[in-house]
């Protein structure tokens, strides 16, 4: 039986699972995606005492200090979790008895959901900058979004293509100014705003985009940074239904319990932190809750 | 041991003739690329543990025809090839389970 199972193995699960053992509670970190989103992101400027740094880099430094601890990290899927008192976590045909459980679930890529969307994804249609990036070397490319992740994914696209074309829906870019100011200067980013896509045209590759406003353009890559929503692949402890906001983000307490004793939360997934999901907020609700689970546990215990 | 390497050059003799006798999956893969890395365990495992299929790994940065020739236009883009024919793909990483069922509902 171990005192705390993290689901998640992103910024929220490693520093709770980081916690936890330093308080010496017998903790399993499981997660389908080790990393999670911040893998995704090619520089992290803003972790405090790393000037810059790649957010894999960051993400397999986390796991490496908790593996280091004696944490075991595994990379499985949670099929379900069961129990009242006590919490069997189903994964892949093996259960795993815990007395406390810390979601940590994180987020998913926004889709867009329009015409051509899912259709051509790996085929011009990507979500994944660092991944797909480099094969589009001397192609022209969009992103579609102009948020910190638009602006950085238009970043990383310029060192391959000179023909980068950001493509905002609303009025304003979202970004950070220095973002903003960044993209201004680099003169193969162009900046488009009040350009809301419609649909992707494509045969067997993306050939262009069109818009809502009747513009189209030629393109071989889309690159959709629209931020996130919330993982929702667990909604229920037994049959008791975790409750989520509208949005689907996991409502917590500030000590980050969940409606289900015993079950609390961390991270992107979370109605905590102004829902601000940074890496450094997932961490801090990863100390936060592991602090509650810790003291769950005592008290159980005592 | 089903688990080889390919590049451009033997591509056709070890994808598309050996899919003829038994199924092939081929992963291409980036060594950049962060998905790539976590999925790397999970194809050499099923490559040295099941004898009844060939897992071929292609590494787009050594072979530029083939990955061009097939579309990947996304990593990891893991693709199936029985009788010299695709006959699936996904594209990014999965958990062994759920790669191993890919298979079995595909050949």
């Amino acid at each position: 039986m171990y005192d705390l199972i993290v689901v998640g193995a992103g910024p929220a699960g490693y520093t709770a699972a980081l916690y936890a053992k330093r308080y010496d509670l017998d903790v399993l970190v499981v997660g389908e995606d080790l990393g999670g989103l911040c893998n995704e992101a090619y520089i992290v400027e803003n972790w405090p005492g790393t000037k810059e740094i790649e957010g894999n880099e960051l993400m397999d430094r986390m796991k490496d200090q908790i593996e280091d601890l004696g944490v075991e990290v595994l990379q499985k899927r949670v099929d379900r979790i069961e129990g009242e008192d006590t919490f069997s976590v189903h994964v892949n045909g093996k259960i795993f008895e815990t007395a406390s459980v810390i979601l940590a679930l994180g987020a998913d890529k926004r889709r867009l959901n329009i015409e051509g969307e899912k259709e051509l994804v790996g085929k011009g249609v990507s979500y994944c900058v660092t991944c797909d990036g480099p094969l589009y070397r001397n192609k022209d490319v969009a992103v579609i979004g102009g948020a910190d992740s638009g602006l950085k994914a238009a970043m990383l696209l310029a060192e391959y293509s000179d023909n980068v074309h950001v493509f905002e829906a609303t009025d304003e870019l979202k970004a950070e100014k220095i973002m903003i100011d960044r993209c201004r200067e680099n003169n193969k980013i162009k900046l488009n705003c009040g350009m809301a896509p419609e649909k992707f045209v494509g045969d067997k590759f993306l050939e262009r985009i069109v818009f809502q406003n009747g513009d189209e353009v030629e393109v071989d890559g889309a690159f959709i940074e629209i931020g996130s929503v919330p993982n929702e692949s667990i909604k229920k402890i037994g049959n008791r239904k975790i409750t989520r906001d509208e949005g689907g983000f996991i409502e917590v307490s500030p000590g980050l319990s969940t409606n289900v004793e015993g079950v609390f939360a961390a991270g992107d997934v979370t109605t905590a932190s102004n829902k601000m999901r940074q890496i450094v907020t997932a961490a801090a609700e990863g100390a936060i809750a592991a602090y509650s689970a810790y003291s769950y546990v005592g008290e159980k215990d005592a | 041991m089903a688990l080889k390497k390919s590049k451009d050059e033997d591509f056709d003799e070890k994808v598309l003739e050996a899919s003829k006798e038994r199924p092939v999956v081929v992963d291409f893969w980036a060594e950049w690329c962060m998905p790539c890395k976590q999925l790397k365990p999970t194809i050499e495992e099923i490559g040295k543990e099941r004898d009844d299929i060939d897992v071929v790994k292609v590494n787009i940065d050594e072979a530029d025809e083939k990955p061009q020739e097939y579309g990947v236009r996304s990593v990891p883009n893991v693709k199936l090839f029985v009788d010299g024919k695709i006959v699936d793909e996904f594209i990014g990483n999965r958990t062994k389970e759920d790669v191993l069922e890919w298979i079995d509902e595909n050949i």
